[in-house]
């Protein structure tokens, strides 16, 4: 009977740390569609409980949002406690259009200190998944995560618009 | 003998002029002209280009040759097989990415104009085709242009291209910045807005050069601590981070801080006084000097000494 309780108690804590990471937000969603910036490239579809069994640590792609401490030391500074934000979702920081007059001009003339460096949103999720699939060996080919769209296709001149071999050199001379 | 005081004066006159003029121009008087000295329009704007964030995708050259409206390239943007050449610029292509191997991996650059502060192929162009605008980008006006090619062999960094495919139109090609459909908006590049991965960023230049110094200090051991293109030939307007000594991923080291104009500048500054004041100066002296003066050549070998003694007295 003892060994019993024992069993089932151990049973029920490793089941807890298992899914705890998971399952401690009742918002956190599985399956995310990347898809403000679609266009070249279809949405990405991201497996956001699957990186997040494998990271377990939140902080590794959200900083100090979900109101954990900041985990890089520049950062510790100010958010040692943490600072949870309401969305945290990349979009809500990262703007969209980093490079507009208001954003450009105000880069320096606005005290943001710690923030002047903030990439855009595009560059927030390549610099953050590339850079990550690169040191831990995931897939970093274009196409690994999302797929070309037509569009895509007639800007990389690839598909339907691959340019047609006869042709080769008779643009430009190296 | 007062014909001959009046001619001693006026060569040392002209004499003491010319080594004067020459002093000013040749000696400590050239800093004057203070090229090295422009940092660029104060609100113009550049792009910070970080080798460390690029991996090859090759989305800037798509992007431009949209943009520019290029003709057609021999293979799709997402070839990997052109890393097998180091390529340069030229008229179908105003930026290109080469591939540089290190044993951390490749490290990808990419080249366009680097619309430089003082642009050595505008002071080469003899009849300024070229123009700096205070939005910082390095622009060319094909209408003026005689094809000379000097801004060819002027640019430290080999950007302009010609169109040598055009039999009866031929023209300088290379990066505008975007100006005309982008930068005079103020909108950033084409390049910039496509890249994915951050490696450019958009601003002022001033702005940049801070940021620029703020990531070799916020990341330790990522960066060499320079920022090609802050100082070298007079600055420029595009900013470079890398990760490998620059001149181990194709950027020259050697060209110094000093705008190419000040190589010439000394030199120039003579071609106006010796073409045109000097002619001018020396053949009123010689006809001053030799007024009323018989020259003898007519009279051919006769007694040339009587005329020396006869001639100009009067």
């Amino acid at each position: 009977m003892h060994t019993v309780t024992i069993t089932i108690c151990g049973i029920m804590l490793t089941v807890l740390a298992v899914f705890t990471p998971v399952s401690h937000a009742e918002n956190v969603p599985d399956k995310i569609s990347i898809e403000s910036l679609q266009d070249l490239y279809a949405p990405v579809a991201f497996g956001h409980a699957q990186h997040i069994t494998r990271e377990k640590d939140c902080a590794v792609c959200h900083h100090h949002t979900n109101g954990a401490p900041a985990s890089e030391e520049r950062c510790i500074r100010c958010h040692k406690g943490g600072h949870e934000v309401k969305s945290m979702g990349c979009k809500s920081c990262h703007e969209k259009d980093p490079f507009s007059a208001d954003v450009v001009n105000d880069r320096f003339r606005k005290n943001k200190s710690f923030h002047l460096d903030k990439p855009g949103l595009k560059a927030s999720y390549h610099l953050s998944c590339v850079g990550c699939h690169k040191k831990k060996g995931g897939p970093v080919a274009c196409t690994d995560c999302h797929a070309l769209t037509s569009s895509g296709d007639a800007f990389y001149r690839t598909g339907k618009f691959a340019p047609d071999p006869a042709k080769a050199g008779k643009t430009g001379h190296h | 003998m007062s014909g001959i005081s009046r001619r001693k004066f006026l060569c040392a006159t002209v004499v003491g002029g010319a080594m004067t003029t020459l002093g000013s121009i040749c000696g400590k008087g050239g800093k004057a002209w203070a090229s090295g000295s422009f940092e660029g329009y104060p609100d113009g704007m550049g792009v910070l280009v970080d080798l460390t964030r690029c991996i090859g995708c090759r989305t800037c050259e798509a992007a431009c040759n949209k943009e520019q409206k290029l003709p057609e390239p021999d293979r799709p943007f997402s070839d990997q097989s052109v890393f097998n050449t180091k390529r340069r610029t030229d008229e179908g292509h105003y930026t290109v990415v080469n591939k540089y191997d290190s044993e951390q991996g490749p490290v990808y650059r990419k080249m366009q104009c680097n619309h430089c502060n003082e642009p050595a192929c505008l002071t080469s162009c003899f009849v300024n085709a070229y123009t700096k605008t205070k939005e910082g980008a390095v622009v060319y006006n094909g209408n003026v242009c005689v094809g000379c090619r000097t801004c060819m062999v002027a640019c430290p960094f080999n950007i302009p291209a010609y169109s040598y495919s055009s039999a009866t139109n031929p023209l300088i090609k290379k990066c505008i910045f975007c100006h005309e459909t982008r930068l005079k908006k103020g909108l950033p590049p084409a390049c910039v807005d496509a890249c994915p991965q951050g490696v450019l960023t958009f601003g002022h230049r001033e702005d940049l050069i801070k940021l620029g110094h703020e990531r070799i200090r916020n990341n330790p051991g990522t960066y060499v601590d320079h920022l090609y293109g802050e100082k070298e030939v007079g600055g420029t307007s595009w900013l470079y981070l890398s990760g490998k000594p620059f001149e181990q991923v194709g950027f020259d080291t050697t060209l110094g801080n000093e705008p190419i104009i000040s190589n010439v500048k000394d030199f120039l500054g003579f071609v106006p006084m010796v073409l045109a004041i000097w002619p001018a100066l020396f053949t009123g002296v010689h006809l001053l000097a030799t007024k009323g003066k018989d020259h003898g050549s007519d009279h051919g070998e006769d007694t040339p000494v009587q005329n020396e003694k006869e001639g100009p007295r009067s």
